[in-house]
């Protein structure tokens, strides 16, 4: 990414990502400095946040990818004054504004997905909304090696077909934002179902059987030795 | 006995296997990160992926200007006691032709008994 010459962010290049978020909270009280910010932070997550967001390129395609990557970013800038860094600072404080961000953009994809049949605002809270995560590993257990069964789940999942993925994929974006057990609503299904020149009912069946062939796999392979 | 209808929750293997599952599909980079653990699992998984990811989307301050602009669009906001504007207006449907005076005279006073009404309620 290139900026135009004389708006190279020169002054906020050693600022934390903490920091260059206060900065763009004060948007009302001095506008260019928390654009200058803005522009820095968008240099250093840019390519993160694209590499992440182009996983749903298979439900959005190349276009829908670029228009989340650019709505997170919006969304950061117009959101910078929720977010809440954790006290004291911390060396986590990165990971804290990068799960910030994957947020908002989780919200946005679903919210995108359900445009077309539902154009709603995004709600207020998305951005301190607490999530659970099924990741219950402790930081010390970060460079512990994968577990065998645990490498028979990537296997499996290479198996899927696209349509598998994408539903699986879509599916389990759903279930983290509290819709647990519950089945994806008719405007995704149906969103989903006319890419795969589908219907709702079999996309949902195609969501069962691609958690039966993960099984499988895993099951067939552990049997096996 | 008729037996009473439960809600449909999955058993603990059921449950488990999700949260297996759900773990590859993170190590997968199939899914946004959304905790700091998460982030430092996914971080290490896709460093090499990273480095070619390039979208090419507009730079950050251009990106401002045009929401900002969206917005201008999404909502025009007229000042009608603009003299210019309504007349910009009016010019714009009579598709750029321009006004007879008798006709400029008749709006002139349909303004003003507009108004002399607004003024008496």
């Amino acid at each position: 990414m290139s900026l135009p010459e004389g708006t190279q962010p020169e002054a906020f290049v050693c600022e934390t990502d903490e920091d260059l978020l206060a900065y763009m909270a004060m948007q009302g009280e001095d506008r260019l400095g928390a654009e200058q910010a803005f522009a820095e932070f968008y240099r250093r997550h840019e390519r993160y946040l694209s590499s992440r967001c182009r996983v749903h390129r298979g439900i959005l395609g190349e276009d829908g990818v670029s228009t989340l990557v650019q709505d997170t970013f919006l969304r950061v800038y117009q959101k910078a004054h929720t977010y809440r860094p954790k006290q004291p600072a911390c060396d986590y404080a990165p990971r804290r504004v990068k799960a910030w961000m994957g947020k908002i953009a989780a919200n946005i994809f679903l919210s995108q997905l359900r445009r077309n049949s539902s154009p709603e605002e995004l709600p207020d809270d998305l951005d301190t909304k607490e999530y659970k995560s099924a990741f219950q590993r402790s930081p010390a257990d970060e460079n512990l090696p994968l577990s065998a069964r645990m490498k028979l789940f990537l296997a499996a999942l290479d198996t899927l077909s696209e349509k598998e993925r994408d539903v699986l994929i879509v599916s389990a974006e759903w279930c983290r934002l509290g819709q647990e057990y519950q089945r994806l609503p008719d405007d995704i299904s149906q969103k989903l179902s006319a890419k795969y020149q589908s219907t709702p009912e079999a996309i949902r069946q195609t969501r069962k059987r691609a958690k039966d062939k993960v099984k499988a796999f895993v099951e067939s392979r552990e049997n096996e030795k | 006995m008729k037996k009473k209808p439960t809600k449909s929750m999955p058993d603990s293997n059921e449950a488990n296997f999700d949260a297996e599952l759900f773990q590859a599909m993170l190590l997968k980079g199939w899914l946004l990160p959304l905790t700091e653990d998460e982030v430092a699992i996914t971080d290490r998984a896709i460093e090499k992926e990273i480095a070619g990811t390039h979208l090419g989307i507009p730079n950050p301050l251009e990106l401002l200007r045009a929401n900002r602009e969206k917005k201008k669009t999404a909502s025009p906001r007229v000042d009608f006691h603009n003299e210019q504007a309504e007349q910009n207006l009016a010019w714009a449907a009579r598709n750029g032709k321009e006004i007879p005076p008798e006709v400029r005279e008749k709006m002139r006073k349909d303004r003003e008994r507009a108004e002399t009404e607004g003024d008496d309620e």
